[in-house]
């Protein structure tokens, strides 16, 4: 008998709470609940534990800019701390292997740079085409299993 | 007789459950909302009203105790059903109105109709429909931040609409508007109830915006404490409610006089209490009630039939329409007087009591903390909420949504406020220098 396919584990960070629901129900529109578990942080300091669990570590990390270090500072939003986000992931060798994507409705290209040299894998500006969007870059980083949709 | 369209049973929920800071948001929470109802739930800061709305609409996974929507257990939907629910079932109007800078307004009214395979051109014209409904078509092709916060907040109703759901659920839709722009979010709301049978589910702290709701869930720490149906009103409610159907057959004349006083004092109210305050002026300048009355009906809380002000405030103003009506000052006399009062605004009020209740902190508090403790010093003067929830707040975390201060510290907040509040008199005169008596 096959073994069960693992699940393709996606954080999402982003503090606007329309976009959270929107994102987990772009995959769960498309009845993806047995190849994808999604779970979605406010903060950084919320998306925290899902970086240093073992078990709830992320394959793909999507994360908005600007971004809210925390609730303790609920109305600065921050461009420094998405940058100081990606860094730290990128730093952490256990994280090594986990694909970033910034998800942003920011197009600047001087921060679009910035983030280029820090290092992401792929950076989607919010548009109308944005949940087609995800899917493609999900299906590039996650091959095996979005195939199966 | 259908289902109902939203039943809790039992419900309980913890933040944090089992680790050490564990905390309990609802307790044993049981409600019913009838197809087609305008509920509201009603409480300050922190009582679990917002956590109540996520369950509602399937944001939040339930923990203990039943979620039936129209009958059916959301426990036992699969994701995709609990996702259809989410984008079809309900239209969720924030608070923060989180609205995509980087989309035209159109388009995000039209992006909840992405999921459902409908062309973009398709898409854009179900939106104009809805913005024209809300007189905001002009707007389409704008992008958020060139819009007012009115403006937006309207958007957000639009793409709440936008999949034509049978249930609204609004987070404190009016936290971050004025009041005539907070007017025509209530006025839209009941608009979709009455005429667009929509079920309106509205969470609010601001006791005058439940003027439409039918039935008032008022939820403390968690709990619901009391349920209101408009059908059974509370006698203080019923008393003044019959009292103003009374006088208000008389027709109120809004005289220059009572407009000029209403002006002077509301500054920083809702135009809903503008309203009462200037009805209740009037029938004290007419004689219809005494001084003694007038004072209550303004102490009384809004939620009561009356307008809600401070206990020294509703004394203050009491007296000072007392003098005018006692010397029978002509008048340009009195427009004179008026000239002179150094009433200050609530707002300003506010603002003052805060920082003599943190005279002696030493700490630093960041201008969250400051918005937070603005609105429980406006709560807890105009009595909506008790001394005691004044204190939990003061120490709640601010992810819990509260001030945030060391145990010590909101020690000394609560008992100066208490202080405060026994020592009105001084206090005040203090902070908002001499009344009318003492020139």
């Amino acid at each position: 008998m096959p073994e069960p396919k693992k699940k393709i584990k996606i954080l999402f960070v982003d503090d606007n709470d329309m976009m959270r629901i929107f994102f987990g129900d772009i995959f769960w529109l498309h009845g993806l609940e047995a190849e994808f578990s999604v779970a979605t942080s406010a903060t950084v300091e919320e998306a925290e534990p899902y970086l240093v669990s073992d078990d709830l570590r992320p394959d793909i990390v999507f994360f908005d800019m600007p971004l809210r270090e925390s609730h303790n500072n609920a109305n600065v939003a921050k461009m420094e701390t998405g940058f100081e986000f990606l860094k730290r992931i990128k730093s952490d060798p256990k994280l090594a292997k986990v694909k970033t994507v910034l998800f942003t409705s920011n197009g600047d290209r001087e921060i679009l740079e910035r983030i280029e040299e820090v290092g992401v894998d792929a950076i989607i500006v919010k548009s109308n085409s944005m949940s087609e969007d995800v899917m493609h870059t999900v299906e590039k980083f996650a091959p095996h299993a979005a195939a199966t949709s | 007789m259908p289902p109902p369209a939203i039943q809790l049973d039992h419900v309980n929920f913890w933040y944090n459950r089992g680790k050490p800071n564990e905390s309990q948001a609802l307790r044993d929470v049981s409600c019913e909302i009838q197809p087609g109802e305008y509920v509201s739930f009603f409480g300050p800061s922190g009582s679990g009203k917002t956590t109540l709305l996520y369950l509602i609409s399937g944001i939040e996974q339930g923990q203990d105790g039943k979620i039936l929507v129209s009958g059916r257990d959301i426990s036992g939907f699969s994701q995709r059903e609990l996702a259809v629910f989410r984008q079809i079932g309900v239209g969720i109007v924030f608070q923060q109105f989180n609205l995509i800078p980087s989309l035209m307004v159109v388009d995000n009214v039209a992006l909840p109709m992405t999921f459902f395979g409908v062309s973009l051109a398709k898409r854009r014209e179900a939106a104009m429909q809805l913005l024209k409904r809300l007189d905001i078509e002009h707007l389409a092709e704008r992008f958020p931040h060139e819009l007012s916060g009115g403006q937006q907040q309207r958007v957000g109703i639009a793409r709440a609409l936008a999949n034509d759901p049978p249930i609204i659920i609004a987070d404190e839709p009016i936290g971050n508007l004025d009041s005539a722009n907070a007017n025509n979010v209530l006025a839209f709301l009941k608009e979709l109830n009455e005429k667009d049978h929509k079920t309106v589910i509205m969470v609010t702290h601001e006791a005058w915006s439940l003027r439409d709701a039918q039935k008032i869930f008022y939820l403390k720490d968690g709990i619901i404490v009391k349920t209101e149906d408009s059908a059974d009103e509370p006698a203080a409610v019923s008393l003044s409610q019959h009292l103003y159907r009374e006088w208000a057959g008389a027709e109120a004349e809004k005289d220059a006089l009572s407009m000029a006083l209403t002006h002077l004092f509301l500054r920083g109210y809702s135009s809903e209490e503008t309203k009462r305050f200037a009805f209740f002026l009037t029938q004290r300048l007419a004689n219809n009630i005494d001084g003694e009355v007038f004072e209550n009906l303004l102490h009384r809380p809004y939620r009561l039939g009356g307008v809600g002000f401070w206990k020294v405030r509703a004394a203050k103003i009491a007296k000072f329409v007392n003098d005018i009506i006692e010397r029978r000052h002509e008048i340009a006399e009195v427009f004179n007087d008026i000239e002179h009062y150094p009433e200050v605004s609530l707002t300003s009020e506010v603002e003052r009591i805060r920082e003599w209740l943190l005279e002696e902190y030493r700490g630093q508090i960041d201008e969250t903390q400051k918005a937070r403790l603005n609105e429980i010093i406006n709560e807890r003067l105009r009595n909506i909420i008790t001394s005691e929830m004044f204190k939990k707040v003061l120490s709640l975390e601010k992810k819990k949504f509260g001030v945030g201060l060391s145990l010590r510290t909101a020690q000394r907040v609560f008992e100066r406020m208490e202080f405060a509040l026994e020592n009105e008199a001084e206090i005040v005169t203090n902070l908002a220098g001499p009344g009318p008596a003492g020139r």
